[in-house]
């Protein structure tokens, strides 16, 4: 479609919340099934999923269950008959699914999964960070992070068409912010369902228990080696895991590929569907962040380049798996990097930051990194916050101070007046 | 009348009132009213985030933009606007943090003065007030036996936003609500817009 043709078109653009808009993707990807358990912020999705089915605008099972594992676990058989399944999820929800997650990844189900972030107790609370978003990191899917709503309906649609390609068959989670977007109403421009229908087809699963006559086992029980019989040879989990790790670190083609036909087809990008950049291209110093935490630094960028400083924005769209690739070739001459993280790697410093060094791990003359933690439990990330981590990273840059420490902004140990 | 407007590129309004009034609602009628009027590129309403009860003070939030796509995620701390449903739960923190150019607007059956005095508010702040409650129990907007005020206050909003014309509310009202519901509000909001007295 040519840059005329999308203006021309008719506007459909409704004004909607984070949790609507995934609602919304859902129903235009014609799912299945859904399977779900509520939980704080996440369950408007579940809820308007169940009106449209209600409606007659969504031909689709809703399983009803009575925890997230068990909604997991229907997602897991759903999947597995050939259904395109998708659930949504926020904190402690995707961590009662936990188990469920490497299964998935495992059997290769390409479900889909909307988090809407929200912090992990204890202690309580409903509100805000990536706590849950980096704690499915190492369970094998894709994971991608939202920065607004209209984000979130447009990577709905990809996140289905990359799970199901067959170069792929991988879970992958959806995130954004909860309340900052799961309940704050947006502008989302919708699309056609034709134009849908023809970018997302209707899924050709690898497993179909539907036809029983053509499944060969879902699942099996392996050894530490491989097994070798008059049937054939089964390989052993080993093989079967490196398998997984490979059609990851592939999908990456998959994911920019997918990211520019949606682009080419309905003209929105959001940079190479890895991450975005913003005011880099005469940038020494780059932040990298992601989510709600991105946005708020593209709120103070002018203010910092007003004050001489040459700095862009990059914002990670797929935390998993990690572009390293991209990132590196990106990044490899800048000089100052600093990352803010919502959710802290406990024991260690910032996820993105940790992660950032060691994906810049070699490159010649490597630029000074730091990071802080910002915003957890829904703490406000402020514009200014952001200002005065970049001060104090050029500070320790100029002193060529490395160090791992964890710091933070918003943090009001001064108020506590209990202590010392 | 609306010479405080221009000054805002993003304008941010903040709702007060108790839970059960419609705050959020309104908020939502007043971003989908903006979108709509075409002066605005952007537009974000929320509510509290957390949990809510009904009678307790509650607040809802909207942004609106005229230039740029929102991005600050932030709380808002010194809003342009506030909408007070509720005049008990206005206090002097809410008042305090008001724009030094901002509007209250306010369903109360006092007069502007009253508010300037008590809250000691700025001579560049401007206060239109009108009793909305005695509006709806009159005209029989009421829910629950209460007097609903969400709506109908948006007419006075409209009298110092102009931007956000009663046209563009009632497109809104009318899209959300039944049609005998949406022409009694649409009503409401056309009296209050009457009704306003403005400091």
């Amino acid at each position: 479609m040519t840059q005329t043709e999308i203006q021309d078109k008719e506007k459909n653009i409704k004004i909607m919340t984070g949790n609507h808009a995934a609602a919304y993707a859902y129903m235009q990807s014609r799912v299945g099934v859904v399977s779900a358990y509520p939980i704080t912020p996440q369950s408007p999705v579940v809820e308007k999923i169940s009106e449209y089915i209600r409606d007659g605008k969504l031909k689709a099972q809703f399983l009803l269950v009575e925890s997230e594992h068990s909604a997991a676990a229907a997602c897991c058989a759903a999947s597995a008959t050939g259904s395109r399944v998708g659930t949504a999820t926020s904190a402690h929800g995707l961590m009662l699914m936990y188990e469920m997650l490497p299964w998935a990844a495992g059997t290769r189900l390409p479900i889909v999964i909307n988090l809407a972030t929200r912090s992990c107790g204890a202690p309580w609370s409903i509100w805000d960070d990536h706590s849950d978003f980096i704690a499915a990191r190492d369970v094998g899917w894709i994971q991608f992070m939202c920065e607004d709503n209209q984000e979130i309906y447009d990577t709905n649609f990809q996140a289905f068409k990359i799970a199901e390609d067959p170069r792929v068959y991988i879970p992958t989670i959806v995130a954004y912010d909860g309340y900052l977007l799961s309940h704050t109403l947006m502008p989302v421009q919708l699309e056609n369902q034709e134009d849908i229908d023809d970018f997302l087809p209707p899924l050709n699963h690898h497993i179909n228990l539907s036809d029983i006559s053509q499944v060969k086992g879902v699942g099996p029980v392996t050894t530490p080696n491989i097994i070798k019989r008059e049937e054939g040879t089964a390989p052993g989990y080993f093989e079967f895991r490196y398998a997984l790790q490979k059609a990851l670190e592939n999908s990456i083609d998959v994911i920019k590929e997918v990211h520019d036909e949606y682009a080419a087809k309905f003209g929105r990008s959001y940079g190479n569907g890895l991450f975005k950049t913003y005011k880099t291209e005469d940038a020494d110093t780059i932040i990298f962040a992601m989510g709600s935490v991105s946005a708020q630094v593209r709120t103070v960028i002018e203010k910092l380049r007003d004050e001489g400083l040459k700095i862009g924005l990059v914002t990670l769209r797929l935390f998993r798996p990690f572009p390293v690739k991209y990132l590196r070739e990106f990044l490899k001459n800048k000089k100052n990097i600093v990352v803010f993280d919502r959710a802290i790697g406990y024991g260690y410093e910032g996820v993105l930051c940790y992660e950032l060094k060691a994906a810049l791990y070699g490159v010649k003359d490597p630029p000074f990194i730091k990071g802080f933690i910002v915003g957890l439990g829904g703490r406000d990330v402020k514009g200014d916050h952001i200002i005065e981590g970049v001060h104090r990273a050029f500070d320790l840059s100029d002193k060529g101070e490395i160090t791992s420490e964890t710091e933070y902004y918003g943090l009001k140990l001064d108020e506590l007046d209990f202590l010392d | 009348m609306t010479e405080n407007n221009n000054k805002w590129d993003t304008i941010s309004i903040v709702i007060i009132g108790r839970g059960g009034m419609g705050a959020v609602t309104a908020c939502e009628i007043i971003a989908e009213a903006a979108y709509l009027s075409g002066n605005f590129v952007d537009v974000q309403a929320y509510p509290t985030f957390g949990t809510e009860r009904r009678g307790t003070p509650v607040q809802a939030f909207a942004k609106l933009s005229r230039k740029d796509k929102i991005w600050d995620r932030a709380a808002i701390e010194y809003p342009n606007i506030i909408i007070v449903l509720d005049e008990t739960v206005l206090n002097q923190v809410i008042a305090s943090s008001i724009d030094k150019n901002g509007i209250f607007i306010i369903n109360s059956d006092k007069e502007p003065q009253f508010f300037v005095e008590k809250y000691n508010l700025s001579k560049s702040n401007k206060i239109v007030v009108a009793d909305i409650n005695k509006l709806a129990l009159e005209r029989g907007l009421i829910i629950d036996g209460a007097p609903m005020v969400n709506t109908p206050i948006l007419g006075l909003l409209s009298r110092s936003l102009i931007e956000l014309s009663l046209d563009n509310i009632n497109k809104v009202v009318q899209k959300r609500m039944s049609d005998e519901i949406a022409k009694l509000n649409i009503e409401l909001i056309e009296e209050g817009f009457k009704l306003a007295k403005t400091l």
